[in-house]
């Protein structure tokens, strides 16, 4: 299940990006503290039920020093006892019974309640038949770490000694001295509480016995180090982000990142205008942060801009399409691995749990066009490098990372038109801009022709576009949030103390909103009519 | 009534003049220029315009087009081959309002009845965004608009663009006023256009990603679609605006700075930066470098480089001459100057009838950044283009050159007119290729080898086969053994471009770097440093064997980086051989690979023949990797004993085990005997590295009294260094003893501040009392304590302790000023010492700027103003004023023409308010306690360059030793004016204003 929206208003989310360029507000970076491990005495008093909270209570008590989790009758749905403790890097030692031993518990972490009826989102270490030691994101990302580890260390209809580790993206868990989970989750909740489960259906008893709730722990479990716990980590299973088709909600925020092919878009807008077409009634938000000679390597960003990742944090991205590889394949194939490792770094900055990112392959390159006649042939580097290897990699990159993949590499190579597609052999025309439209809505199983039909609205994108550049990458940078601020440039010429140039920017906040507000009036045109 | 908004009334003394002695929120020469805010004309008139001119003699101007024809915010003009005039119009810039639609155009201007002066005009582009230049070629326009180069073409003859196709994307655009500019062809159909100090571009090439850092020039081949850039990192001008090629193709740029450069140096490409010295100077900025070559101008004009002096409102000429491998230039009189503050020449072409064309932006308010982006002044409707023509000399009648077929333009090659061959050029490299080659091969064939400019028509086939990226071998050869210099400096300069393409382009520029005219060499060595080849970099060293000079040591030194990755593999593998061990000595020298050992430089510092440069380089370079008997060795060496720069740089290492032998050898240097610099180096040594040993030897030196001064101040402050609290006797002796040399005693302070600040506020105080009779010698007296950290308070509180008398106190006050030092405990200390006189804090308010300008405009006295400057030394310790005064501040020559009265207000009363990049104060602190405080100039991961009040040179710190820096705000400080009355205010800035306006 996808975390709730929070951008009802879909330019507020621009607006937050703004107002962070112009004031130069820094994000909040966590600070990793080096604390000391912290027993948490307050988590359980072995007594009573004193900082843990459920909707209906009726399900848990304490007895001999446990909390028990009780149903005498079927159980509608999943039942949770929360604790007030908030644990982000924690250490969790329980015992737990289940009876009888076919049923299904299980104890939440790092998560949060998703309604009012105190369910739960987020990681939940799975104990029941089938799933012992299994991690499960509920209500959310589901299975991440499904394998069979806890199955064979657990003692079925006994207590089981459980024990949770998370340390940053890092996730383990033990049964009975086993290691059990083992996952690194870039992008993942990073905090939140803990509950315990009863699982609907039938009738049944869990027992808790907690044993210790360690804050800031050491990295150590299942008689393992740190090393030889690191050694373990692999990806989570979801694919739920790699699963095309990708669904889009109303309000979503899309951008487009990469180099001069993305940037490009703005100016032909194609596959903005056929995303818009193919979802009429869905008001989406499409911006497009290309920067040309954009990198995985270097995304160069002048003072005060905030960084590549940023940007799209501030805009509050919901689905980011990112091309690289183009460029970086001139480095030849002995630069891919420092190329994939670069890209993966880069990804794992801008990853989220409720974002969803589509790797564009680069295109091929058109050797042919890099000159204007014979003569101007030269021995650049468009006829050896190894575009095709490098999309090989970037796709496996994907598979192992869970994003979505289109390949654009294969199909251009192979389409009639391949050798006219570019302007210069590298960057796309306006016939390869088609092209390459059509074949991600092909991938996204959104196929869409481009037709005269959506040419209102591909006028109206076109327009909010040359907004959106001349307000997001605004000449004079430098004056406006760059070094050169306290230039009389960017003041008022009475009023020193006023600076009149941010001001100006903010009027294109609503000249970007009414452009918006006419490009639904144009994608509503093309619904279907009842 | 005064109109002063008194905040604060105290006393202080009267004859503090604690003057415009930091003037620094302005600018005036070197750094990034501001330029200038001048307040509107009040008749903008052609008329009253063409009033404002004074010619030199045998000169008419006329006007050529105005706003008339739509030329509002002119910024750049080309012509076409029918004498048309094309110009730029940008009333967009400096900013886009939101909403708007851009405006700009490119407007094409004609004078169809032949009157001299335009009557048609339409436009060719519009709705362009803030392009900022431009040039003709291959049927279209090449122009640069924000952050593309784009390629405009009319497919259809009715005089407008329609099609628009981007070339090169990617550019920056952080200040609009540095986006690309100044395109020009090569001779060769390359396109040349620069960048300013803010912009950081990054290009996707077929070659990978292009990056220019800041102030860069860029080379566009355009048939290869290639792009590469230069100097980046404004390593030859922070924004270069006007590049032009003499007639063997030699390239200038000018920096809208004062500096000119000749940029070939400048044109081996690779990353590693260095500043390229400039050639000549302005006085101030001035932009573009038209060169004089057509008959109608006079005959003493020919050669002349004339350039738009923007800043100053004049049309300035210099002299070019030949200087080594390169060029020297000096200034000349103006050809033009003008009283109207809003006559802005930024671009002058010499047109097709010989004239010389002047674009007049017409604003009172050019700078960018020193006044508000919408600013009412920013004039948006005005524009000029002047046509100057030389009295009793026929104009050129231009050859029919539109439509004609290649054999025809051909001939026009050989024309003596400058304009004629641009024009041709241009034009054949946007003919067919096929038409082209049969009919220029024919056309070199029949020239008249005996013909004096047949060399030069060769040059000029070889360019257009260049622009059609034809290589022809055997052209290149024969003019590689040409008579004329530059024949062969050309041919040099294609072998390179074609070095990708020619069987062996080393064997054609081996001659050519052994050749002996040293332009020569300099175009063979950026040639040879294309060819990315290991034997490239030994064909390069060859030229050491003839005299070097400061272009070939820049290009030489580049190109060692530019083709490390070529050489450094091979000499390491053992597979390349230098024609001499000296090429090899010097190329590790300058490029000390890692590898290295020290027995390998044991081997290669006994070469015969070294250079002392080369020699000292390697020898640092053992002491840096080597272990203590290579310390030992290169303490032992002769040079070692005599060469003060080797013993100041082995300083700056990191501490070497020093042997007891190595040691010794150091000590050798210490003796009486030697200059005073190796005295001095040897000591920086030893307390540098701590060589405690030499301590005694050193102790002999600073008690010597035969000795120059310096050296034993110098010792005194090493035993400091080396023994620590046990200086402080020999220290305290000195410093109580009237028979002590003021410059030993001064030293002693500085031993005494840092070892103990309470012992040596009592010794300042007394200094002061002693000998503190001028500022001057004030300032010295109080520098060692006040520079110390925790020393202003000892100072204070000795203050409190002893007396001065008031006529020091004053002293001391004034040099604390001078200092530019913000110490209001010390100075309150001072001023009751001091006593007398009302001192008033202004507060900013544009009202009272406003009335003060008024007061200023209708009371001021200049000359009473010009009294109040001189009446006070310390202006001139910062800024230069007519060729006299310090260089730390901007020069005030000619401030009143860039800066109205009101900016001149706020600069002098609040320099906080607009402090321009580049003269922030920095002030650090180092390890020792020393406090730094100047302005910073230079800054690198290791060291930082610091420009203080102090010295003419700069102080260069290790960061190693620093323990906290901080930048803010303007050195100079504020309050400065408070002593002063409101008529003296007045009166000075009026004076001030009108700087520089005659």
């Amino acid at each position: 299940m996808l975390s709730p929206k929070f951008f009802k208003d879909g330019f507020r989310s621009a607006n937050r990006h703004r107002f962070l360029l112009l004031t130069g507000i820094l994000w909040m970076i966590g600070v990793t503290t080096w604390a000391q491990p912290r027993l948490d005495k307050s988590f359980f008093n072995g007594k009573d039920l004193a900082g843990w909270s459920a909707t209906d209570m009726k399900y848990w008590s304490v007895k001999d020093g446990a909390i028990v989790g009780r149903a005498n009758q079927p159980v509608p749905n999943n039942r949770f006892l929360w604790s007030s403790v908030k644990v982000s890097d924690f250490y969790l030692s329980i015992d737990v019974k289940l009876e009888p031993d076919d049923r299904n518990a299980g104890i939440q972490f790092r998560s949060k309640q998703a309604d009012a009826t105190g369910q739960a989102l987020g990681y939940q270490a799975d104990m029941g038949k089938d799933v012992w030691g299994r991690l499960y994101h509920e209500h959310g990302r589901q299975k991440l770490d499904w394998g069979d580890r806890g199955e064979k260390a657990v003692k079925r209809g006994q207590w089981n000694h459980y024990e949770i580790l998370a340390v940053g993206d890092r996730i383990w868990t033990a049964i009975n001295g086993k290691l059990a989970v083992a996952i690194k989750d870039p992008g993942g909740d990073a905090s939140g509480q803990i509950a315990l489960q009863i699982h609907s259906g039938d009738p049944q008893t869990v027992t808790y016995k907690i044993n210790k709730l360690v804050h800031n722990p050491k990295v150590e479990l299942a008689g393992m180090t740190e090393v030889q716990l690191n050694d373990q980590l692999k990806r989570p299973e979801d694919k739920r982000q790699s699963s095309l088709p990708l669904k889009f909600n109303p309000d979503d925020v899309i951008a487009f990142a990469g180099g001069t092919n993305i940037a490009t878009m703005r100016k032909d807008g194609i596959l903005e205008t056929l995303l818009m077409a193919a979802h009429p009634t869905t008001k989406l938000h499409l911006w497009n942060l290309g920067w040309d000679g954009d990198t995985v390597y270097e995304q160069f960003r002048d003072v005060g801009f905030g960084s590549w990742s940023k940007n799209l944090d501030s805009l509050g991205a919901d689905v980011v399409f990112v091309q690289f590889g183009q460029m970086e394949s001139l480095d030849g194939e002995k630069a891919l691995p420092k190329f994939i490792a670069a890209y993966q770094k880069l990804l794992n900055e801008i990853r989220k749990t409720d974002r969803r990112i589509v790797l564009l392959s680069p295109i091929p390159f058109e050797p042919a066009r890099s000159h204007l006649t014979p003569e101007g042939k030269s021995t650049n580097r468009l006829t050896t490098a190894p575009v095709e290897q490098y999309t090989y990699e970037i796709k496996k990159l994907a598979e192992s990372e869970g994003y979505s993949f289109v390949d654009l590499f294969h199909p251009v190579q192979s389409s009639a038109a391949f050798g006219s597609l570019t302007t210069n052999g590298m960057h796309l025309n306006t016939n390869g801009q088609q092209l390459v439209a059509e074949l991600i809505m092909k991938a996204l199983y959104q196929p869409q022709e481009f037709s005269n039909q959506l040419a209102p609205l591909r006028k109206e994108i076109l327009t909010k576009n040359v907004l959106w550049f001349n307000y997001w990458r605004p000449s004079n940078w430098a004056f406006l949030n760059g070094d050169r601020i306290t230039q009389p440039f960017s003041h008022d010429w009475k009023d020193k103390n006023r600076r009149i140039f941010p001001e100006e920017m903010k009027a294109f906040e609503p000249l970007i909103r009414e452009a918006e507000q006419r490009i639904a009036d144009e994608q509503r045109k093309l619904a279907p009519v009842r | 009534m005064s109109f002063v908004n008194t905040t604060v009334l105290r006393k202080i003394p009267t004859g503090i003049a604690l003057l415009l002695s930091l003037f620094l929120s302005l600018s005036g020469f070197g750094q990034i220029n501001p330029m200038s805010v001048s307040p509107a004309e009040t008749d903008n008139s052609v008329a009253a315009e063409l009033k404002s001119f004074q010619l030199a003699k045998g000169y008419k101007i006329e006007l050529f087009a105005s706003e008339d024809l739509g030329i509002a915010d002119p910024c750049a003009m080309r012509w076409d081959e029918k004498g048309r005039l094309w110009v730029l119009t940008i009333p967009s810039y400096p900013q886009l309002e939101p909403g708007k639609k851009p405006v700009d155009k490119l407007t094409v201007l004609e004078d169809r009845n032949g009157d001299g002066k335009a009557d048609t005009s339409w436009v060719f582009a519009d709705g362009l965004m803030m392009p900022l230049g431009f040039e003709l070629g291959h049927g279209g326009v090449y122009l640069g608009e924000q952050t593309e180069l784009v390629f405009l073409k009319d497919t259809n003859s009715d005089g407008k663009a329609d099609t628009r196709q981007v070339l090169m994307s990617g550019f920056g655009t952080h200040d609009s006023h540095q986006t690309l500019n100044s395109f020009i062809w090569s001779p060769g159909g390359e396109l040349f256009f620069s960048q300013g100090h803010s912009i950081y571009s990054r290009v996707e090439t077929a070659w990978g990603i292009e990056k220019a850092d800041r102030a860069a020039i860029w080379r566009y081949r355009p048939l290869r679609r290639q792009l590469d850039n230069f100097l980046d990192g404004s390593m030859a001008s922070v924004n270069p605006w006007g590049m032009n090629f003499g007639e063997w193709g030699e390239m200038f740029h000018k920096a809208n700075d004062p500096e000119l450069f000749y940029t070939v140096p400048g044109l081996v490409k690779t990353a590693q930066r260095a500043l390229l010295p400039p050639i000549g100077k302005l006085v101030i900025k001035g932009s573009i470098i038209e060169i004089i070559r057509t008959k109608h101008l006079p005959d003493d004009l020919k050669g002349d480089f004339v350039i738009a002096g923007y800043y100053n409102n004049k049309i300035e000429r210099m002299r070019v001459a030949n200087d080594s491998s390169g060029y020297s230039a000096r200034l000349l009189d103006p050809i033009l100057s003008s009283s109207s503050r809003s006559f802005r020449p930024i671009d002058v072409k010499v047109g097709p009838d010989g004239a010389l064309y002047i674009m007049d932006w017409y604003n009172p308010i050019i700078g960018h950044y020193q006044a508000s982006m919408r600013h009412p002044d920013r004039d948006k409707t005005h524009g000029r283009i002047w046509r100057i023509t030389a009295t009793d000399r026929p104009l050129v009648q231009p050859p029919k050159l539109a439509g004609q077929p290649v054999p025809v333009l051909l001939d026009h090659l050989k024309s003596d007119e400058h304009w004629v061959r641009y024009q041709v050029k241009r034009l054949l490299a946007e003919k067919p290729m096929h038409e082209v080659r049969p009919k220029l091969t024919e056309w070199v064939a029949k020239l008249d080898a005996k013909d004096p400019n047949y060399e030069h028509h060769l040059m000029e086939a070889l360019g257009v086969f260049e622009s059609h990226e034809l290589v022809h071998e055997a052209l290149l050869r024969q003019l590689a053994k040409g008579k004329e210099p530059g024949a062969r400096a050309y041919a040099a300069h294609v072998a390179g471009r074609w070095s990708d393409r020619l069987a062996d382009p080393l064997a054609v520029l081996e001659p050519l770097i052994n050749d002996n005219h040293a332009r020569v060499r300099l175009e063979a060595l950026v040639a040879v440093s294309s060819v990315h080849r290991p034997e490239a970099m030994v064909l390069a060293t060859q030229v050491l064997d003839q005299p070097m000079d400061k272009f070939l040591t820049y290009a030489l030194n580049k190109t060692a980086y530019a083709l490390q990755d070529a050489w450094e593999p091979a000499l390491q593998s053992g597979k390349l051989a230098f024609k001499k061990p000296a090429h090899l000595a010097w190329l590790v020298s300058v490029l000390p690979p890692s590898w290295y050992l020290p027995d390998q430089y044991r081997k290669l510092i006994g070469t015969e023949n070294l250079t002392p440069e080369v020699r000292r380089n390697l020898l640092l370079s053992l002491a840096k990797t080597g272990k203590a008997a290579d310390i030992e060795f290169v303490l032992s060496q002769p040079s070692a004993q005599t060469d003060a720069v080797l013993l100041e740089n082995l300083s700056k290492l990191d501490v070497r085990p020093v042997s007891p032998i190595a040691a010794t050898s150091l000590k050798n240097s210490l003796l009486p005997s030697k200059t005073a610099e190796v005295n001095m180096a040897a000591i920086h040594l030893a307390r540098a590295w701590k060589i405690s040993s030499t301590a005694a030897t050193i102790n002999n030196l600073a008690m010597n009294n035969q000795i120059d001064q310096r050296v034993r101040a110098e010792g005194l402050k090493a035993l400091v260094e080396l023994r620590g609290r046990a200086a402080l006797p020999l220290l305290q002796k000195l410093v109580g003893s009237a028979e002590t040399p003021r410059v030993i005693r001064l030293a002693s302070l500085k031993g005494l501040s840092e070892l103990d600040v309470a012992l040596a506020a009592r010794a300042t105080v007394a200094e002061m009392q002693r000998s503190g009779a001028s500022v001057d010698a004030m300032r010295e007296a109080i520098a060692p304590l006040i520079d110390q950290r925790s020393g202003i308070k000892a100072l204070t509180a000795e203050l409190e302790k002893t007396a001065l008398s008031k006529p020091q106190a004053r002293l001391a006050l004034e040099a604390l000023a001078t200092k530019g030092i913000n110490a209001p405990e010390l100075s309150a200390r001072l001023n009751a010492l001091a006593e007398e006189r009302t001192i008033v804090a202004r507060k900013y308010s544009s009202d009272y700027v406003e009335k003060l300008a008024k007061a200023i405009q209708e009371q001021g006295n200049a000359k009473r103003g010009e009294l109040i400057y001189q009446a006070n030394p310390s202006c001139s310790a910062c800024h230069s004023l007519n060729g006299k005064g310090g260089t730390i501040g901007p020069n005030l020559s000619a401030i009143g023409r860039g800066l109205s009265s009101r900016e001149i207000i706020t600069e002098v009363l609040w320099p906080n308010q607009n402090i321009k990049e580049g003269y922030n104060q920095v002030q650090v602190e180092t390890k020792k306690g020393e406090i730094i405080q100047g302005i910073k100039v230079f800054e690198t991961a290791e060291v930082i360059h610091i420009k203080t009040t102090a010295s003419t040179k700069n102080r260069v710190i290790n960061k190693k030793e620093l323990a906290s820096q901080t930048e803010s705000g303007s050195l100079m400080p504020t309050g400065l004016m408070d002593a002063y009355s409101e008529e003296d205010v007045r009166d000075l800035i009026r004076y001030l204003s009108e700087l520089g306006s005659k």
